[in-house]
């Protein structure tokens, strides 16, 4: 194979010795210590930078759809909201089934266009990633009022609870518990576990995630080169689209939809509402003043024995907030053509809820207004 | 594990304590070895059993090599034939008996044998390898016997180079782990270097080319010969930096653990020959092929054609080493071809003075990257329609990103001055910080994931 071959030494000739590193990127221990240091500067600088060069976000407008899951982007819009009433949700908040002008927001906006609401829905934020949320990037809202409302819908069966034994997927595993208290459907590895973690709380990763997010449609600059073969990243940001992708705005029985049981936890064995509580502990401890809002869930198309569970449900959850001095509003349900699924209002839902919100004297306690 | 893990890292964070708290002592060589069977464990603990019984077959069989030393051949020979059983039923098994199954059915007859369905532990040709160099070794006389099973079992198991290489000889570990580990400050900055380059390689490197490699291989009837040939070019590169960088990571590991393994990749695509890019690709397997198959066989030492004969079976075996299939075989023995073609022309001095040192290295990258495509190809098939149209027009133009090319060049200049006068300035401190803090910023900032496993955790 070699020239060599009448050598029986296992390496090379010594004419020719096997050098003992190929490449001459091998650093010293001073070198180390100085590439350390630029490498951790460089990394927190990176992100002020970018900071300090991009403008803030503008908080008049919900987040865009494709940033749901990009918490840096929470973080900003949180800390732009400062002064402004906060309303922290889920979907139903963000406005899942109509344009930006026409969520709940945006129709109280109208109706009291004096006071400042910033509509900080994230699609698909159960309490579980709420209460992460809050916790790992909330940190901005400590001091302001804050609307937080809770949907049923995420305590109406096992699988929404989080409470399912066996492995299934779920939006914002990012924000859940990595180690403890165990979630039973997560079935992450640990190397991702880890990776979460570190991200959560390492700003640098942060950013990059939301750069990724942001700019290059959620995919790393490999895949997306890969994607655009002959173009350079302009970190433009993609025009954001009306409605949320493949959505119909239509009434939920016109779309297929049709009543059904649904299998409510109960309330001391639920996951989910003891992550509730957890985010309303935290949204206190942070010094902000909360108020509580029950969203409508769509009765409608509840059957037995799911529609007495859920009642009881509602009853329970009223009773806790309140028993926590917190001030608690339950939104009447809604006409059944008013509702485009189980919780999500359409556009003219949405304006009544508004209107029915600015009467109760808990949010014109909020907003500073007499009834 | 994977090297690239935060599982890894962790699990190191734990090891690495004791280890060099207790390293000069009986102890830390247990601790050693019981780390590294954590380790190997955690992909499977049953296989934990393989490892431990290879490493007893072996260890008493050096032991036997001492007390019956008239019956060195029958021991050395037993641990020979148990190192190829072994691979012959996990590794060889499967494809045997698919083979034999084609054949019985062209023939007629309406017999199947069953079909063996294991999975191929990890790592197998590689420590069983490296075992059998310490009973070849020690036959030969050139290494003392080894009376310390926990030293000996830490040799054929320890976990920096355990899955993936480079095959390291009991000649040259033994006596490392007998003076137990030398963990110096300029040590562990070597470790660090190596290890941050190796995962730069394998995560910002590798797993990128492979996203466009996969793409031509998994269906190449889609693509055209310009899209193919660049699918064979990225899957070169992909290759070259998956394993030099996995090894780059075993040393950098066992360095830190004030350990020394040979390099195994150097600069192999600046070959300007076959020959020479044997010596520089898969150092550790290549010299092992030539010091125990090629020259038993008798090397070039029994005339031309037996020399030739010799070089046909130790690229076909070293082809057949790295997978159960046709594909591996034929690549073997089309660099055995290559062998057979270009040495003597390579030996003369009109070769080695008159020809430019740029067109040996271009004909050498063309006809190994050509060859790397019998070796990724899923079926021999495949790789002949890859090849025939690369060979064959139309070609449109390829997606291929930019930034990916530009990469590429850019690295292959790098290993061009690394090799010339250049390489001073390569060498300037300013320079090698400035390519870690690259390396750096890139794995923080632009590498989402570690989780694609090795190329040569298949072998």
């Amino acid at each position: 194979m070699t020239s060599n071959d009448s050598s029986h030494n296992a390496t090379r000739s010594a004419k020719t010795p096997l050098p003992e590193f190929a490449c001459p990127c091998i650093l010293s221990s001073r070198l180390w210590i100085m590439t350390l240091a630029l490498w951790m500067g460089l990394s927190l600088a990176i992100p002020f930078a970018y900071r300090a060069r991009v403008p803030a976000p503008q908080v008049g407008a919900r987040a865009p759809f494709a940033a749901s899951d990009d918490y840096w982007t929470f973080r900003e819009r949180a800390a732009a909201a400062r002064g402004s009433i906060a309303f922290l949700g889920d979907s139903v908040i963000w406005g899942q089934y109509v344009s930006d002008s026409h969520t709940l927001v945006a129709a109280l906006q109208n109706l009291a266009p004096e006071t400042p609401f910033v509509n900080l829905g994230v699609n698909g934020l159960h309490p579980a990633a709420l209460r992460g949320l809050l916790r790992y990037h909330g940190r901005e809202l400590a001091g302001q009022k804050v609307v937080v409302f809770c949907n049923l819908l995420w305590m109406s069966s096992p699988r929404h609870d989080l409470t399912l034994e066996e492995p299934a997927t779920f939006n914002h595993p990012d924000l859940i518990p990595q180690a403890f208290p165990r979630v039973s459907c997560y079935d992450a590895r640990p190397d991702e576990r880890i990776s979460r973690i570190l991200t959560r709380h390492t700003r640098p990763l942060l950013w990059a995630r939301h750069v990724r997010i942001r700019y290059l449609g959620n995919q790393d600059l490999f895949r997306w080169t890969l994607e655009n073969p002959f173009a350079w990243p302009s970190f433009r940001v993609p025009e954001e689209p009306e409605l949320a992708p493949g959505v119909r705005a239509v009434p939920w029985s016109q779309g297929g939809m049709r009543p059904g049981p649904m299998q409510f936890v109960a309330p001391e064995d639920s996951f989910q509402w003891a992550a509730f509580l957890d985010s309303l502990d935290l949204l206190k401890e942070r010094g902000c003043e909360t108020l509580v809002v029950m969203l409508p869930f769509n009765e409608h198309m509840l059957t037995e024995p799911g529609w007495t569970r859920y009642r009881e449900f509602h009853a329970h959850a009223m009773e806790t907030v309140r028993k926590r001095n917190l001030p608690v509003v339950a939104l009447s349900v809604l006409e059944s053509e008013l509702f485009a699924d189980a919780s999500h209002p359409m556009a003219e839902g949405y304006r009544r809820m508004a209107r029915e919100l600015l009467e109760t004297p808990e949010f014109r306690a909020m907003i500073g207004t007499s009834p | 594990m994977l090297y690239s893990s935060w599982t890894f890292f962790a699990f190191f964070l734990m090891f690495f304590p004791l280890h060099a708290l207790l390293r000069k002592t009986r102890v830390g060589m247990a601790w050693f070895l019981a780390a590294s069977y954590v380790f190997y464990g955690w992909w499977n603990p049953l296989y934990l059993f393989l490892l431990a019984y290879v490493t007893l077959v072996d260890y008493f069989m050096g032991r036997l090599m001492d007390r019956a030393p008239d019956r060195n051949r029958l021991w050395v020979t037993i641990s020979v034939c148990n190192a190829l059983l072994m691979l012959g039923f996990f590794k060889y098994g499967p494809f045997v008996t698919d083979n034999l199954n084609l054949a019985l059915t062209s023939l007629g007859l309406p017999f199947q044998l069953p079909f063996p369905n294991w999975a191929l532990p990890v790592g197998i040709s590689f420590f069983s390898f490296q075992s059998l160099t310490y009973t070849i070794d020690r036959y030969r006389g050139r290494v003392d016997t080894e009376k310390n099973l926990i030293r000996y079992a830490t040799f054929v198991a320890m976990f920096p180079q355990l899955l993936a290489g480079p095959i390291e000889r009991a000649g040259r570990m033994l006596p490392q782990l007998k003076k137990g580990a030398e963990i110096t400050r300029e040590g562990v900055a070597e470790g660090a270097s190596l290890f941050v380059l190796g995962l730069f390689k394998k995560l910002a490197l590798a797993n990128y080319l492979a996203l466009y490699a996969d793409k031509g291989f998994t269906a190449p009837d889609r693509f055209d010969g310009g899209t193919l040939l660049l699918a064979v070019f990225a899957y070169t590169w992909q290759i070259y930096f998956d394993f030099s960088g996995y090894s780059d990571m075993a040393r950098g590991v066992a360095r830190v653990c004030g350990y020394r393994l040979m390099l195994n990749f150097n600069h192999p695509y600046l070959a300007s020959g076959l020959g020479d890019f044997w010596n520089r690709w898969h150092i550790s397997l290549s010299t092992w092929f030539k010091d125990y198959l090629y020259i038993p066989l008798g090397g070039n030492r029994r005339g031309p054609v037996r020399m030739y004969f010799n070089i046909f079976i130790t690229m076909v075996v070293s082809g057949l080493w790295h997978g159960a299939a046709w594909t591996f075989l034929i690549w073997g023995a089309l660099h055995a071809a290559g062998r057979f073609l270009t040495k003597g022309l390579e030996e003369t001095s009109w070769y080695q003075s008159r020809v430019p040192k740029a067109v040996k290295q271009a004909w050498t990258f063309g006809f190994v990257m050509l060859t790397w495509t019998f070796f990724r190809a899923t079926t021999f098939a495949d790789a002949w329609l890859i090849v025939r149209r690369i060979f064959a027009a139309p070609w449109s133009r390829p997606d291929f990103p930019g930034v990916a090319l530009a990469g590429l060049l850019l690295l292959w200049t790098y290993q061009f001055l690394y090799e010339s006068r250049a390489r001073r300035w390569l060498e300037w401190a300013p320079v090698r910080v400035a390519g870690m803090l690259l390396m750096l910023l890139t794995l923080t900032f632009l590498v989402t994931s570690g989780g694609q496993a090795f190329i040569y955790f298949q072998f």
